[in-house]
């Protein structure tokens, strides 16, 4: 999958730009070549009369929510919802998460009033920064970056093509996607487009042993897999369809097939080039569809 | 999509490089209202054929219900126009779809359903996605009778699947599949349309 890797790399110099920051209260210079600072405002003063922070803040296991900044509508998010998260000894609330028009990630804290003047507020950011996932797919579960000279893959862990389609504009070339999930495949880009994927699977299989197989079995064997238009298995189940009982029995299993054939009484007629070529035969097709009449006197 | 049909669709800002800007602000005038999308085009090569598009307003997470369907065929029999899209963001109630389903059966006016989120990206930019050409009912012919071919020796496609829905196949329709191929440069095959 090609990406136009910005989001994530950005969540990244975030944390970089909290980690090395010397001056605790001032982050607006931290960061100053990219635009893309955080900003917290910390409202310590009035907000402490509704909840009692230090009686719910217990020991809770740390439960790390991705927080959806952008949602399919790019709202923000969250806001309904208190999470409560232990961090540093302090007990804090998200309020709301924004995404201003310069790619500023905001977001409000609240914490109590006893805490006043005594946060350590690049603790609490860094912190902040791990939970706030800037864009997020379902079910795809991690991510790695890959680049080379101008171009940046991002190899995930999962596939959901769809869910990825839904993503802003400019942030992945569609067009370049890749996956081995054959069935989502089939389902959003259609046969062709399966076969295709899988004469690629199948030549990365090979290639991964270093075996060479030419890439015109391969692209038979994506064709014969995708002809009814959706996709049969390559193995001896899907082989019990075909119709030479000497084909099926050369492939695998052969005692089975065997056997078989012989308790339900089974006819081969050596029509299929398989199985003509099993039993020593001509095939009744190409060269051997025809024979050789000479008139002997 | 309307365009790689056969459509004749103008090839400005009006219709396919309508920016996301002018989209966004277009809307902002219509009120967000979807009806105002509706589009009516023609074929390029008989204007008589028409397709119309529409946009039904949904209540917020419901199905669209038998009776907005009702309606919108109503309006393609008025104007005699026998293909239509409905493009929807949550879905069909069973009984639409059923309805949906009759009136194609019948064959007085074909009505096609896709989700808004499948059209969000054109599939067939897609670098794997080879050239699909719809063949006309003669050149069918012409092809079974070259190869002398029966139709049920083609290989096939479904008719759920994303491309032939894309370009509005029906069972009987066989594709020209055009891909490239390593050992031949260009590889030319055909699929027929089962249902």
């Amino acid at each position: 999958m090609e990406k136009e890797e910005e989001l994530f790399a950005r969540a990244k110099e975030e944390e970089n730009a909290f980690a090395t920051s010397e001056d605790e209260y001032d982050f607006y210079s931290s960061d100053d070549e990219e635009d893309d600072l955080t900003k917290q405002q910390v409202n310590s003063a009035n907000d402490v009369d509704d909840a009692s922070p230090t009686a719910r803040a217990k020991p809770k296991k740390r439960s790390r929510r991705p927080i959806n900044v952008q949602n399919k509508q790019g709202k923000s998010v969250l806001s309904e919802e208190e999470d409560w998260i232990e961090c540093g000894g302090l007990a804090y609330q998200y309020s709301s998460v924004r995404v201003s028009d310069r790619n500023i990630v905001e977001f409000d804290r609240t914490f109590p009033l006893a805490f006043l003047g005594k946060l350590n507020i690049p603790a609490v950011m860094k912190e902040s920064a791990k939970d706030v996932s800037l864009i997020e797919v379902e079910k795809l579960n991690r991510c790695f970056v890959e680049s080379t000279n101008n171009e940046h893959r991002v190899i995930t862990e999962g596939s959901n093509i769809r869910e990825i389609h839904q993503l802003r504009d400019g942030l992945v070339e569609f067009d370049r996607l890749e996956t081995n999930d054959m069935y989502g495949i089939l389902k959003i880009y259609g046969v062709e487009t399966l076969r295709a994927a899988l004469t690629n699977e199948l030549m990365m299989v090979f290639d991964a042993y270093g075996i060479p197989v030419s890439i015109r079995d391969l692209s038979l064997i994506a064709i014969c897999m995708t002809v009814n238009g959706s996709y049969r298995g390559f193995n001896r189940v899907t082989m019990d369809d075909t119709p030479g009982l000497f084909q099926r029995v050369t492939f695998e299993t052969s005692m089975k097939f065997l056997k078989d054939a012989t308790v339900n009484e089974m006819e081969e007629f050596v029509t299929n080039p398989s199985s003509a070529i099993a039993l020593g035969q001509v095939y009744e097709g190409g060269t051997g569809g025809f024979q050789l009449l000479h008139q002997v006197n | 999509m309307l365009s790689d049909r056969g459509y004749a669709v103008l090839n400005t800002t009006e219709d396919l490089n309508l920016s996301k800007e002018d989209f966004q602000a277009a809307m902002q005038t219509a009120n967000f209202n979807r009806e105002s999308l509706t589009m009516l085009r023609q074929r390029r090569d008989n204007p008589a054929d028409q397709i119309f598009v529409f946009f039904p307003d949904e209540m917020r997470g419901k199905s669209v219900g038998v009776d907005v369907v009702s309606a919108l065929t109503k309006r393609m029999e008025s104007n005699g126009v026998n293909n239509g899209i409905m493009v929807l963001q949550t879905g069909l109630t069973p009984t639409a779809k059923g309805a949906v389903e009759k009136m194609s059966a019948s064959g007085r006016c074909l009505l096609e359903v896709f989700m808004e989120n499948e059209l969000l990206v054109n599939i067939t930019r897609h670098q794997l996605v080879p050239i699909h050409e719809l063949l006309s009912e003669p050149s069918k012919h012409a092809l079974l009778r070259r190869y002398k071919l029966k139709e049920s020796q083609l290989p096939r496609i479904q008719r759920s699947d994303p491309i032939a829905r894309y370009y509005g196949l029906v069972p009987g329709n066989v594709v020209k599949i055009t891909r490239p191929s390593e050992t031949a440069g260009r590889y030319v095959t055909y699929r027929l349309c089962v249902s």
